[in-house]
């Protein structure tokens, strides 16, 4: 549980460290390195990247767009989605990052694999 | 099973990579697009927003202090005039960098390179009448002048000091909804906003139209259904004034009969890009004996297209020469209209025509040479390469002629035979310096200054309206006008024989003026400029109608308050249907109506001749109206392919009103002859139809059926960041002008007193972010026809901290 849980949280600072200085696709290379660099089985190394990133980019989208009042989510969500819901545009945004996150964490940890005698 | 895992999920990875950063398959790379680091999140602008900053920047003289209001104007406090220019760029570029990017782009023909292949033919039109040919004129003659080049170059300086501190997460949310980036600004790009301007104020022409109408009815017909004299003309200068002869009386060429009058084609052309005829403008100034403060009231309301962002930007430059507050371009230095401590200014459309059109023979298809003054000519050809994205770049091959570049060709859009093509004449090309106009208007101190600076600009056509604080007001009609034969340019001329060229134009001193006059005020609203009597043939695209309220309320009032003046901005008078309305209710056959006709008949009959939001006779009045046009000249304007348009509204007005058997009412297409109580009454029954339904829609009532919308520039592409519903009265012809996405787009009352007091709003707001609360924060206030009243800072109130953020910037 432990573990799941330190996958967890290094798999969202990882991501928004990242982030920092590299563009979007930084979600798979922070689920890649957890799934390399964390031993899990496939199923946790998913998970743990999923949830990690998907609840650092919902909880920081979130408070950004709580600070705007949703302004501009109001407006991107009719735009792209046709829905005026700001929290399904925050969910999609979260969905994005988790899955490349967690996809990329399954090819990490089962590229660890090859080498695993 | 390592293997399979491995390769299965490397297979996602990509695909997700591939879908989630490319605009093939989804219409956004929704990856980046929503990304929390560089996506659109990062232009959501907290409420609770600090603008206070502290800058360092390249390129400025000396310290500069901008203090921001609550509304976030900015009100700049400078040492150096081109300090003050510079920061205003800056802010101009902070604030709505992509829309002056955008718009300078659309001006270039450059919207290919942001759209793709959808664009061409609207940047192939905008190449093919010559607006960076006419840019690079403007640019030369403004960079001649020391003065305005020195103040452009600050300006654009500001703009790139900007646009190099932009980080790309920070891009406006448009760059990463259309995928591209911006460049560096120049002067150049400032010269296209004017030429942009140009042509949305003096561009629209109907020479096409007019040719068509000319072949199909004859003259006679023509004269009575396209004149241009309206019996209830109410010119910006008064019906009676004495006007100067001019200096020669000029004649058509001898061959005009026959080869201008009559000539035996059609022209198979249609523009699909002409301007809102309807981009105009009221603007009036009293004197101080009929006002109550004894001094001068000026009020201006420019009607253009509204969208988000506005075309406006509200800002205060105070420097140790002058002190103005008003509107600005985005995309221009100074002040475009508003006030200083002497005096101020606004602008409405002249509606002029200054644009023709000549027929061209080619030697061939190369476009080579033409035939002008019985010998060959040699064309200049300019190649225009229109960038487009994710294609090919599609060269474009314009011949210049002596009139201008060849618009219409056998390549463009229409294929003409026999080698015949279309080209422009149009003031809009000549070299001038219009900017100089607004660096001078914003220090002028009196009516001297004021006729100084006018007479630098040349296009468009305006009507300049001045008032002081010495007591003077002042209209003039100012540009450079064609100088033409009677009925020159009305139709498309012969390119082949020099008598048929402009003849020069109208001197300056003759342009349509009132300083001071004894009516104690002067107003315009898009009108003919003079009655009949004006020594000069002057065609246009005439306003008739908002005058008419405007110079009835203006003659009745005394001790005029900026009070008055707010109320007569939000007029909603219907003058147009106080005259019209008996016509309908006199000659409508009320035996033949069935419940809903009466009941709308009856609603038209009880209505107070207002354009109220809630009221609904005028949507039957519009309505019946406009099937009675549709009715009275359908059978004999229909030709069947070329271009045609009808009349404008108040031919059929005033012809009734003449003649109730006008000749044009019988349906030449059926064997009865129809008067005019059939036609009103048919008119009544094909417009129920349409009534009906907006009934059952509940969309009877006048805003509703108007729907008053600010678009985002980028229309229906973005219609979730535009403010539609919105419940405006108002409408064409009346004096609060506001449409279906047309009308005031700046409201301004200055009274010219010490202190000046001075209120205006536009509908939008100083962002262009729409992520930010000041994106679109005035809009609700001016559908209420409220106003702010404007701050004008001076160094007191920066003593007593009256601002609410602050930004300092120092030379780095």
């Amino acid at each position: 549980m432990i573990k799941l849980s330190a996958a967890t949280i290094i798999s969202g600072l990882l991501y928004f460290a990242l982030g920092l200085f590299l563009p979007w696709w930084s979600s798979f290379i922070a689920g890649l390195l957890v799934g390399l660099l964390m031993y899990q089985n496939y199923l946790a190394s998913f998970l743990t990247a999923f949830i990690g990133v998907c609840l650092v980019v919902c909880g920081y989208i979130f408070a950004v767009s709580s600070l705007n009042d949703h302004i501009l989510a109001k407006r991107i969500a009719l735009l792209i989605l046709k829905q005026d819901s700001p929290e399904l545009l925050i969910a999609v945004s979260g969905l994005i990052s988790a899955v490349t996150a967690g996809t990329a964490a399954i090819t990490g940890r089962s590229f660890m694999l090859f080498f695993k005698k | 099973m390592k293997y399979l895992v491995f390769s299965i999920t490397l297979i996602i990875n990509a695909a997700l990579f591939y879908v989630l950063g490319t605009r093939e398959i989804l219409p956004l790379p929704l990856g980046s697009f929503l990304n929390m680091q560089e996506g659109i999140w990062q232009n959501a602008e907290p409420v609770a927003e600090d603008f206070n900053e502290n800058l360092k920047i390249k390129g400025i003289k000396g310290a500069v202090n901008v203090y921001l209001d609550d509304r976030l104007v900015p009100h700049i406090f400078a040492e150096h005039e081109t300090d003050a220019y510079f920061v205003q760029g800056y802010l101009h570029a902070k604030n709505r960098l992509w829309q002056m990017e955008f718009q300078t782009h659309a001006a270039a023909g450059r919207i290919s390179e942001i759209v793709g292949e959808k664009a061409i033919t609207f940047d192939r039109n905008q190449r093919r009448i010559g607006m960076v040919y006419a840019a690079e004129n403007a640019l030369a003659a403004m960079e001649t002048d020391p003065e305005t080049k020195s103040s452009l170059d600050a300006y654009t300086a500001g703009i790139n000091a900007y646009i190099n501190s932009l980080q790309k997460s920070k891009l406006p949310v448009e760059y990463k909804l259309l995928g591209y980036e911006p460049e560096q600004w120049s002067n150049f790009k400032s010269a296209l906003f004017t030429k942009q301007m140009t042509n949305t104020l003096a561009g629209y022409d109907r020479d096409f139209e007019m040719t068509n109408a000319l072949k199909l009815l004859g003259e006679e017909n023509f004269q009575i259904l396209y004149g241009q004299l309206p019996d209830s003309l109410y010119p910006v200068i008064p019906n009676g004034t004495v006007y100067n002869k001019p200096l020669a009386e000029l004649l058509p060429p001898e061959t005009a009969d026959s080869l201008y009058f009559k000539r035996k084609d059609s022209v198979a052309i249609s523009e699909d890009f002409k301007p809102n005829p309807e981009n105009g403008s009221n603007n009036w100034a009293v004197s101080g004996a009929r006002t109550q403060s004894g001094k001068p009231i000026l009020a201006n309301d420019p009607h253009l297209g509204l969208t988000l962002p506005s075309i406006w930007y509200e800002i205060q430059i105070h420097t140790p020469n002058y002190n103005a507050y008003g509107v600005s371009f985005p995309g221009l230095p100074g002040v475009v209209i508003g006030f200083n401590d002497s005096i101020s200014f606004g602008f409405t459309n002249a509606g002029r025509d200054v644009k023709d059109y000549y027929e061209i023979q080619f030697k061939d298809q190369q476009k080579q040479q033409y035939f002008f003054n019985n010998q060959w000519i040699n064309t200049q050809r300019r190649i225009e390469k229109i960038k487009i994205k994710d294609a090919q770049t599609f060269m474009d091959t314009v011949a210049y002629t002596v009139f201008g570049p060849v618009t219409y060709d056998q390549s463009f859009k229409n294929a003409l035979a026999d080698n015949k093509a279309y080209a422009l004449k149009w003031v809009a090309h000549d070299s001038s310096n219009i900017l100089k106009m607004w660096l001078l208007l914003n220090r002028a101190r009196n009516l001297n200054d004021y006729v100084e600076a006018i007479t630098y600009f040349n296009a468009p056509g305006q009507n300049m309206i001045f008032a002081s604080k010495a007591g003077d007001i002042a209209i003039q009609q100012q540009a450079t006008f064609p100088l033409r034969w009677k009925d020159q340019g009305l139709f498309v001329m012969p390119g082949f024989d020099s008598s048929y060229m402009w003849k020069g134009y109208i001197p300056m001193e003759d342009n349509p003026r009132s300083f001071n006059p004894v009516e104690g005020y002067v107003s315009s609203a898009n009108q003919r400029p003079a009655d009949s009597t004006y020594p000069y043939f002057i065609p246009g695209s005439y306003e008739v109608y908002r005058a008419i309220t405007i110079n009835r309320k203006l003659a009745s009032m005394y001790g005029i308050t900026v009070d008055d003046m707010k109320s007569l901005q939000n007029d909603n008078y219907n003058v147009f249907a106080e005259m019209a309305r008996p016509i309908l209710l006199n000659y409508v056959n009320r035996a033949e109506l069935d419940n809903d006709q009466k009941r709308f008949v009856s609603l038209i009959e009880n209505w107070n001749l207002k354009n109220d939001p809630d009221e609904m006779a005028v949507v039957c009045f519009e309505n019946w109206w406009d099937s009675l046009q549709t009715t009275v000249f359908k059978d004999e304007l229909d030709n069947g392919q070329n271009s045609l348009m009808l009349p404008e509204k108040f031919v059929l007005l005033e012809a009734l009103r003449r003649d109730t058997a006008f000749k044009f009412i019988d349906n030449i297409k059926t064997p009865e002859r129809e008067d005019l109580n059939t036609q009103v009454t048919q008119a009544l029954k094909k417009a129920s139809i349409q009534l009906r339904g907006l009934q059952s829609e509940d969309k009877l009532k006048w805003s509703k059926f108007k729907n008053t919308t600010v678009y985002h520039l980028l229309k229906n592409n973005a219609t979730s960041f535009a403010r539609s519903g919105l419940m405006n009265g108002g409408g064409k012809g009346i004096v609060n002008a506001t449409q279906h996405d047309h009308g005031p787009s700046w409201r301004m009352i200055v009274e010219m007193t010490t202190p000046t007091l001075a209120y205006g709003i536009y509908p939008g707001g100083q962002s262009g972010n729409p992520g930010s609360k000041f994106y679109d924060n005035f809009i609700d206030d001016w559908t209420k026809g409220q106003y702010y009243k404007l701050f004008i800072m001076d160094p007191v109130d920066v003593k007593a901290g009256k601002f609410k953020w602050k930004m300092s910037i120092n030379p780095a």
